[in-house]
C-alpha cells in the first residue's frame, strides 16, 4: 500500500520551492505520475510520470496579493510487480493555499498638508490576513526626530487595507517642512521566516508652514486720557 | 489635503466626498446654522482693543486680499452688518460672515449701550483661505466694550419742596457709567437762599474726578428764604461728564438736575394790645 505524507490543505508561500514527496517501498517498480494545477512542478510538465519519482518540487502560483491561490497536488502511482502484472494505487492529493509574500505599501503617495491638518495615510497589504505592522514619523532633515513611533509593538489589521491617521503636524518654522511616514515591519497570518516586503511603504509629507490672516486693523477705536 | 499624484488625487477625491457627506450630516444633526473655521489654531494678541457699545466700526485686515482669497469672520458682543452675515452676535449664536471672496473689510455694529460701568468682552475671529493652499491660522481681536460716559442724578432723588429754616442735610447720589476714570461737574445755584452759617449760597461750579460709578453731593444742612414773599430754590445741575476716554460724555436727559423749593420766610406781625396808655 502506498503512503502520501500530506495534509488536507497546505499553506504555501508562492515565493516558495517546495518539496513534496511520497513513501515509495517499491523504488522504480513504481511508477509515479504527479499531476498539478495552480502551480507548476520545477523542471517537468504536469503531469509528470517517471518510474521512482516520488519526489518533486513545485512552485505554486501567486496569489491575488490578499486571497489565497487555491492549488491542488494529486499522485498515482502504478506497481510493477514481478510477472508483469501492474497493479494501480488510488489517488492521493492535497489542497494547497499559496500565499504572497507578505507586503505593506501606501496608497498614497506624497502628501501637502496645512499645519496642524489631520490626515490619513492607507495602508494595502499582502499576504494572508491578518497582517502585523510597524511604523513611525520622522522629521526628514532630522530623522532622529521622531513624530510618532510605533515600532515596539506590532499592530494588527485584519483588513487588507488600514488607513493610519495622523494628528496634525505644526509647522513654526515659515517654510514648507517635510517629513517621512514608514512601514518599518510588516507579518501576515502564516508563520514563516519570510521577512515582509515595506520597500513601498513611504510617504514624504509636506507640511505647509502656517500663515497669517493678516493683521487686524479698526476704524475707530477708544484713546485712554 | 492636496495629493501630488493623480491617482492619489482620485482617492483623495472619494475620500473627500465621504468627508463632505459626513460633515454635512454632522451639521445637519448637530447644528445646522453653524458651520467651522478650518483647523482651531489661533493667533490671539495679548491686547485688546476698546470700543463704546453700540458704536459701528468697519475692521480690515492688512495687507490688502488678493485675488481668489476668501474670509470668514465671526463676531460675539455684536453683530457684523456686512450683507450676507448671519447670527444675533451671542456666544450661542455669533454673527458670522462665511468664506466670502475678497471679504477682508466688515462693519460691526457692537451691542447696544445697557449703560453700565464695566465692560463686556467681545471678539473678533478672522480666517484667511487663499485660492490654493493653507488656511491661515485664526486671527482673533479682544474688545472690551464699554458704555458711553454718562452722569445722572439718581431716580431716588426726587425734587422736594421745605419750609424757609428748615433742616435738609444728607446728600444726592449721582450715578456714572462708561470706564472708570470719571470726571464730572456740577453747579449749585440759588436765587438768594442762605445757608446753615447765614451765608448767601452763591453760585458754585465744582468737577469731581472719581474711580467709582457714583459720587455722592453734600446737601446744605438748613436752607433759609429770606423772602417774605416769594419761594427761592437750591438746584443742582450736571453739567459735563467724562470718563477714561478721550471724548465728551452725556448728561442723562431728565435726571440732570435737582431741586430744593424753599417757602418764603414767614414772619409773624408786631404785638400789639389794647393796653392803656397815660396822659
Amino acid at each position: 500500500m502506498n503512503t502520501l505524507a500530506q495534509v488536507p490543505t497546505e499553506q504555501a508561500r508562492s515565493t516558495d520551492t517546495i518539496t513534496y514527496y511520497i513513501i515509495n517501498p517499491h523504488g522504480n517498480n513504481a511508477e509515479i505520475t504527479w499531476t498539478i494545477t495552480g502551480g507548476t512542478i520545477v523542471g517537468h510538465p504536469s503531469p509528470y510520470t517517471a518510474d521512482g519519482a516520488d519526489t518533486i518540487q513545485v512552485i505554486w502560483n501567486d496569489s491575488n496579493k490578499t486571497s489565497a491561490n487555491y492549488g491542488l497536488l494529486k499522485v498515482s502511482e502504478i506497481v510493477k510487480w514481478p510477472g508483469g502484472i501492474s497493479c494501480p494505487s488510488p489517488e492521493e492529493q492535497i489542497n494547497v493555499e499559496s500565499w504572497s509574500r507578505p507586503k505593506a505599501k501606501t496608497d498614497t503617495s506624497d502628501l501637502i498638508i496645512c499645519p496642524g491638518e489631520s490626515f490619513a495615510i492607507k495602508i494595502d497589504f499582502e499576504g494572508k490576513p491578518e497582517y502585523r505592522y510597524k511604523w513611525k514619523l520622522y522629521d526628514r532633515d532630522n530623522p532622529i526626530m521622531i513624530i510618532e513611533d510605533h515600532t515596539a509593538e506590532f499592530i494588527t489589521s485584519i483588513n487588507p487595507s488600514t488607513d493610519i491617521l495622523i494628528a496634525g503636524i505644526e509647522n513654526n518654522t515659515g517654510t514648507e517642512k517635510m517629513y517621512e511616514f514608514e512601514i518599518t515591519d510588516v507579518q501576515d497570518a502564516l508563520n514563516d521566516s519570510i521577512p515582509g516586503d515595506v520597500s513601498m511603504a513611504g510617504v514624504s509629507i509636506y507640511v505647509q508652514p502656517k500663515t497669517s490672516a493678516g493683521m487686524l486693523k479698526n476704524s475707530d477705536y477708544l484713546i485712554r486720557r | 489635503m492636496k495629493y501630488k499624484h493623480l491617482n492619489i488625487k482620485i482617492l483623495a477625491m472619494e475620500n473627500v466626498k465621504f468627508s463632505w457627506l459626513a460633515i454635512i450630516c454632522m451639521l445637519f444633526v448637530q447644528n445646522p446654522a453653524k458651520s467651522q473655521f478650518i483647523g482651531s489654531e489661533t493667533d490671539s494678541s495679548s491686547s485688546y482693543i476698546e470700543v463704546r457699545k453700540g458704536s459701528v466700526v468697519e475692521y480690515s485686515l492688512e495687507p490688502d486680499a488678493s485675488p481668489g482669497e476668501e474670509f470668514r469672520w465671526e463676531v460675539t458682543g455684536g453683530k457684523i452688518i456686512t450683507s450676507g452675515a448671519v447670527g444675533s452676535g451671542t456666544i450661542a449664536s455669533p454673527s458670522i460672515l462665511e468664506f466670502t471672496e475678497d471679504k477682508h473689510t466688515i462693519e460691526i455694529q457692537w451691542q447696544p449701550d445697557d449703560s453700565t460701568s464695566g465692560f463686556f468682552t467681545g471678539n473678533i475671529l478672522v480666517q484667511k483661505k487663499p485660492a490654493s493652499g493653507c488656511a491661515s491660522i485664526i486671527t482673533k481681536q479682544t474688545a472690551r466694550l464699554w458704555s458711553m460716559p454718562t452722569a445722572s442724578i439718581d431716580k431716588n432723588n426726587s425734587d422736594f419742596t421745605i419750609c424757609s429754616g428748615d433742616s435738609v442735610g444728607g446728600y444726592i447720589v449721582v450715578n456714572l457709567t462708561g470706564a472708570a476714570g470719571y470726571t464730572f461737574s456740577y453747579s449749585i445755584k440759588s436765587n438768594g437762599l442762605k445757608n446753615e452759617t447765614g451765608n448767601a449760597i452763591n453760585t458754585e461750579h465744582h468737577t469731581i474726578t472719581t474711580s467709582n460709578d457714583t459720587a455722592h453731593i453734600i446737601l446744605p444742612a438748613r436752607l433759609t428764604n429770606p423772602s417774605e414773599a416769594a419761594s427761592k430754590y437750591f438746584t443742582i445741575e450736571l453739567t459735563a461728564m467724562n470718563d477714561d476716554f478721550l471724548g465728551d460724555g452725556e448728561i442723562v436727559s431728565g435726571r440732570e438736575d435737582f431741586t430744593i423749593t424753599v417757602y418764603p420766610s414767614v414772619k409773624i406781625g408786631t404785638i400789639k394790645s389794647t393796653k392803656l396808655n397815660r396822659r
